[in-house]
């Protein structure tokens, strides 16, 4: 009886062991895991990039106001370290022709900053040149996802767009789940805690749409059609998603976008 | 050390399972040595048995030797201890449907001989049916996050339940519905039992786990 149960134990964790495994080597594991990474790497590159901003903000005060995008930022620091060697000609061959260039060299002269140490500045500019290297993973990573979403869902990433349908895969657990999830469902993804909010006190009104708000259909339509623009969106997002799940190879994804694209004109 | 249920000790207001493994943690838990006899403490905010036990559970099914299955197993925190009580003689399966949790749980069943993984869906009895080989068990113990736990719970009753046997169900209330009144869910669910089973005792899992309680009941 004790080698029965000792067998059958056996045999029970060899299949258990296998499940485990394939189910990560399904393809949909690293588009997944690499969404949930590229997340993070905004998130952190946002941290330490305001952190940054910051600590400059003492010594060149006045150009936080002037460069807003927090990559060029980071790059005049790295570039140029003290304010005094920022340069018109350098500035536009750093960050292409803006028309801000005279502004800034102009403001660096007149600046009320502080001087700033030498080994302070050192530090800064350390932090400056790691956290531009987070958005140089970060490009990496959206080409990685772009192309295997490519592979993996011909038609629901060329609907979706490549992070954007990764997301929202990522989202709902799967390819697999993505293909069986309702239209509506798929409209609100993303918007989880509005529609919960919403389901307890119907007094607050639910949500209209969740991740897809950030898609080109979506965003080209005024602001009262949005919800009508989501709910069409939505529902070809899911046919393009069982076209690829459940269906030969065939391309549909254009058929889609010019429905689609129909749809926004007659909203706008 | 003052032995509460057969294998569940209490030292100092915490409870403690014999480690059938001595030497090795399971999740992290602080293990007690007591005239040369190791013993591991038995988390209340990470297992729900525990805390059941905890707020008063009159009766406890399982002792040396006892059959178990396990639906909702995870990372096998809650069966480990489960291990402990039945021992060497004892088997325990644990059934889950996520690879994801069952990767840390495979590891376990590779140290104690007497845990066995099942991945599969317990909404899906006849699917696992065969690994336990025709055996009945002596406890079912089911406690997975589905809005249907009552019809898991008697589809797998039927399979691997006797008369007069034990079951153990984990009635989560947010699971079930997000809106409705709390009290109500668990009525409504434990309602659904009563044609099979009766109900012994009732236990709500405050404070450790919010809108949670664990029914004890006989199958009929």
């Amino acid at each position: 009886m004790a080698r029965d149960i000792d067998q059958l134990r056996k045999s029970l964790i060899k299949r258990a062991k296998k499940q485990v495994q394939e189910r990560y080597s399904e393809t949909d594991v690293d588009i997944i895991r690499a969404i949930s990474v590229l997340g993070d790497l905004d998130n952190t590159f946002n941290l330490l990039a305001e952190n940054a901003i910051e600590w400059y903000g003492g010594h060149f005060p006045e150009l936080q106001s002037i460069v807003r995008d927090n990559e060029a930022y980071l790059k005049i620091i790295k570039e140029f370290g003290e304010k005094e060697n920022i340069s018109e000609k350098k500035l536009s061959k750093l960050l292409g022709e803006t028309g801000k260039e005279k502004k800034i060299e102009e403001i660096s002269k007149s600046s009320m900053g502080s001087p700033v140490k030498k080994n302070a500045l050192e530090e800064l500019q350390l932090l400056a040149s790691n956290t531009l290297e987070l958005k140089s993973e970060r490009k990496k990573l959206q080409e990685f996802i772009e192309k295997e979403m490519e592979k993996l869902t011909p038609n629901f990433s060329k609907v979706a767009g490549g992070v954007l349908g990764a997301r929202l895969m990522a989202n709902a657990g799967g390819l697999k789940q993505l293909a069986m999830m309702p239209a509506s469902t798929m409209q609100l993804l993303g918007a989880e805690k509005a529609l919960f909010r919403h389901l307890k006190n119907k007094k607050i009104n639910g949500p209209k749409y969740g991740f897809i708000y950030g898609h080109p259909i979506v965003k080209q339509v005024p602001g009262k059609n949005k919800g009508k623009a989501a709910r069409s969106l939505a529902s070809k997002l899911v046919l393009a998603a069982r076209a690829d799940y459940f269906g030969s190879k065939k391309d549909v994804s254009k058929e889609i976008l010019a429905s689609l694209e129909k749809r926004a004109t007659e909203l706008k | 050390m003052e032995e509460v249920f057969p294998g569940i000790f209490e030292h100092e207001g915490k409870i403690f399972t014999k480690n059938l493994v001595p030497g090795i943690k399971v999740y992290g838990e602080r293990l007690l040595k007591i005239d040369k006899v190791e013993y591991r403490q038995w988390d209340f905010f990470r297992s729900k048995l525990a805390a059941a036990i905890k707020n008063g559970l009159s009766e406890m099914p399982i002792t040396k030797g006892s059959t178990v299955l396990y639906l909702g197993a995870a990372e096998g925190t809650t069966l480990s201890h489960v291990s402990d009580i039945i021992g060497k003689t004892g088997i325990a399966f644990g059934v889950d449907v996520s690879e994801r949790v069952m990767r840390k749980f495979i590891g376990m069943c590779e140290q104690r001989k007497n845990v066995m993984p099942i991945i599969e869906d317990a909404k899906k009895p006849w699917a696992y049916k065969s690994f336990l080989e025709g055996r009945k068990v002596d406890l079912l113990f089911q406690d997975v996050s589905q809005p249907d736990q009552a019809r898991i719970f008697l589809k797998n009753t039927e399979y691997f339940l006797k008369k007069g046997s034990a079951g153990m169900l984990v009635v989560k209330a947010k699971s079930i519905s997000q809106q409705s009144d709390v009290g109500s869910v668990f009525g409504k669910e434990l309602g659904a039992l009563t044609d099979q089973f009766k109900i012994k005792q009732v236990v709500n899992l405050k404070p450790f786990e919010k809108d949670h309680v664990l029914a004890l009941c006989e199958k009929l």
